[in-house]
């Protein structure tokens, strides 16, 4: 059912491919092993396409027909002090921040890489040269999912961050990763592998830009382990650039008694598709996944959600949001898998969507496959307009329309942040979130 | 010249005729109360006179300072000095109660020409003013109305009353919900803001609300127009004959 891949784009993919080996010197060889595989399987398999359930709406032949690889190695395309976490306003002092273009490691602006607490933030392309021999127990061996986007970052696989957490660790301060997509026509293929030891606890903010008004594609993979007792909190934002594509790929296992709490703000991007895929594959862990979407303009911002209950006594509570407007395109479909095993089972999901044009179009899908009989399960969703009451309340005191409408759409969006962060990471999400709110809607008077 | 005029005012809702022909003309500095048995169109008042969505005007006209009220959006109206205390308060998760009220402030002074306060000074007036109101002072950070108790929510449009200083209040049934100690303060409230410059409508079908805040006038409201008018005394005449009496007393004047 897939596209085939035509004969010219195999041709430009596969000189890509050549290029991209050849400048990726210094990786070990079962890696480039890896990456062939993965090439081959992406030649082979092709593009998914509309007539497949999980891409319905979700047409990915405007990224196909432009046979994006990574740019060449050499300078890149921006000045690290416009557009660094800082500008967004995360990141302090005190934080680790790894920074990529285009895909490669960014070494100017890095920060707090090396501390003394054991905990391991390196890119992947220096993980890989010290060939610290740990990487290769987690990359790649948790996805459940190979299809063309997935196959096409491992084939090529270069760069990326690699987070260890050391067992029993526990931090406060976020560890930021931010990846920049700006050669004009370019991909990009981030990798992203946590591997949380025992009993440890991190929060990791996973950040993708794209330069303003770039054609680009960033073609995510992130591969988070959790061992038994860890707790990882996971925020990921996306703003592209109006006219750039990005693909993500989240896969989570989770061992017994883990806590994953996981956040997606998608801001803007011509196409956003996110796909989630949280395996709980031991006994009583706990997996929050939320997620809010702004889709203006022809935005499409597609969201993909699986939970995998596969073991007893496990719990996930799913809460996605967004508000669309004008031309822009919502899409949720939220799978929750309970296996025979996963007795016990808690889980509960919620989809609200706020509607503020006509040309605006929201689809909405929750998919449950229950096979144990002892479980908790719920979902609803909802789409809608703002509330008129609330409106003409705001207006009856004064308050113009315009900024009205604002304030509303403010309170739904931030009151997703509530659960999945505090304090001043709570702070910074919520001025990215509203600073995108204000560009879309006006600053309040 | 009164300061709001209402001439032969028609309004539907949802196709269905409310008012009927009602004129009503009310003063700076006076409270009037108007009163009417359920379904008679005294929400639909306060509700036109506020601008909400869903009623037509069918004929007729509302000058308020001299300016055609109709023509403007809610929002106006608020800035030129108009405040509706709602019968039913809404509740807005996720704005903050003096956000809220900080954000409508500015928009009236600005209006007005006059500079905007900042946070400090308007939370240090507003929490003076919730005391005075006996409003919990912890409710002011809270979401707008949310989880507020009827009587809570009363005081808090009361509460924006006082800050907003309005040339008109039209206060639709402020006096549902609310316990006898909560009225007498609620009604207390609402006295202290009485002023020359000010006119205060209160729309009620119980004449209790009245002993606590004197009406200069009283207008009966029934089948969708003014079929009477009188001075305090035509409350406690209400009250102990029923608004039939009311009606039929109108058709003596006329016969």
């Amino acid at each position: 059912m897939n596209a085939a891949i035509s004969t010219t784009d195999r041709h430009a993919y596969a000189s890509g491919f050549a290029q991209a080996l050849e400048q990726d010197t210094g990786l070990p060889a079962w890696l480039t092993s890896v990456r062939r595989t993965a090439f081959d399987d992406f030649l082979d398999q092709g593009w998914p396409t509309t007539k497949q359930e999980d891409w319905r709406f979700t047409d990915v032949t405007p990224i196909t027909r432009l046979t994006m690889v990574p740019p060449p190695t050499g300078k890149p395309h921006f000045t690290p002090d416009h557009f660094t976490a800082d500008l967004l306003g995360l990141g302090g002092e005190d934080s680790r921040r790894l920074l990529f273009v285009d895909g490669r490691y960014h070494s100017g602006a890095a920060k707090g890489r090396s501390r003394p607490d054991g905990v391991l933030a390196t890119p992947i392309s220096g993980a890989l040269a010290e060939d610290t021999g740990t990487l290769g127990h987690v990359l790649g061996h948790h996805l459940r999912s190979q299809n063309a986007f997935v196959a096409l970052n491992t084939a090529f696989l270069s760069d990326g961050a690699f987070i260890r957490i050391p067992a029993g660790f526990t931090s406060d301060s976020p560890i930021y990763l931010v990846f920049l997509a700006s050669a004009e026509g370019s991909a990009s293929f981030p990798r992203t592998v946590v591997w949380a030891g025992e009993n440890s606890q991190a929060t990791i903010v996973e950040i993708h830009l794209g330069a303003d008004r770039r054609a680009t594609l960033s073609n995510a993979v992130t591969e988070i382990l959790l061992e038994p007792g860890a707790r990882i909190t996971h925020h990921g934002i996306q703003k592209a650039s109006p006219d750039a594509s990005h693909i993500g790929h989240l896969a989570v296992t989770q061992k017994a008694g883990s806590v994953y709490t996981g956040s997606s703000l998608a801001l803007a991007g011509r196409l956003i598709r996110n796909d989630v895929h949280a395996s709980l594959a031991e006994e009583n862990c706990t997996c929050n996944l939320n997620g809010l979407y702004l889709a203006s303009d022809t935005n499409h911002i597609d969201n993909h959600t699986t939970i995998d209950h596969r073991a007893p006594r496990s719990t996930s509570r799913e809460v996605y949001k967004g508000v669309v407007e004008d031309r822009g395109r919502a899409i949720f479909s939220g799978r929750i898998v309970v296996r025979p095993a996963a007795q016990q089972t808690d889980a509960r999901q919620t989809n609200r969507n706020i509607v503020l044009s006509d040309g605006a179009v929201v689809h909405s899908k929750p998919h449950l496959e229950i096979f144990a009989n002892d479980v908790k399960c719920s979902h609803g969703a909802t789409t809608g307009r703002l509330n008129a009451e609330a409106l003409f309340y705001l207006r009856s005191r004064g308050i113009g329309e315009k900024e009205a409408n604002q304030l509303l759409i403010r309170a739904f969006m931030l009151e997703g942040l509530d659960c999945v962060a505090e304090g001043v990471l709570r702070a910074q999400l919520e001025r990215v979130l509203v600073k995108r709110i204000e560009e879309l809607h006006g600053a309040p008077a | 010249m009164a300061l709001l005029s209402i001439k032969n005012l028609h309004v539907e809702a949802a196709g269905k005729p409310i008012l009927r022909g009602l004129s009503l003309e009310v003063e700076a500095g006076e409270v009037c109360a108007v009163m009417g048995p359920n379904g008679s169109g005294k929400s639909t008042l306060a509700n036109v006179l506020a601008g909400r969505e869903g009623y037509t005007v069918t004929a007729g006209e509302i000058t308020y300072r001299g300016k055609d009220l109709l023509a403007l959006p809610p929002e106006e109206r608020a800035r030129e000095g108009i405040f509706l205390g709602f019968q039913h308060p809404v509740e807005i998760p996720g704005v903050a109660n003096t956000y809220f009220l900080r954000a409508a402030l500015n928009a009236i002074r600005k209006h007005r020409g006059e500079e905007e306060l900042d946070a400090m000074d308007f939370l240090a007036m507003v929490k003076k003013k919730a005391k005075t109101l006996g409003l919990n002072p912890d409710l002011l950070g809270r979401p707008v109305n949310e989880g507020f108790s009827g009587g809570e929510k009363k005081r808090n449009e009361i509460l924006q009353m006082s800050v907003l200083e309005p040339r008109l209040a039209v206060l639709d049934e402020t006096d549902s919900g609310l316990d006898i100690d909560a009225l007498r303060e609620v009604a207390g409230a609402v006295q202290a803001l009485r002023a020359p410059d000010r006119a205060i409508v209160v729309i009620t079908h119980h004449q209790r609300l009245l002993d606590y805040l004197v009406p200069d006038r009283v207008h009966v409201l029934s089948g969708g127009s003014i079929v009477t008018s009188g001075d305090r005394t035509l409350a406690i005449e209400l009250e102990k004959n029923g608004y039939g009496w009311a009606a039929g007393r109108t058709q003596e004047q006329v016969a």
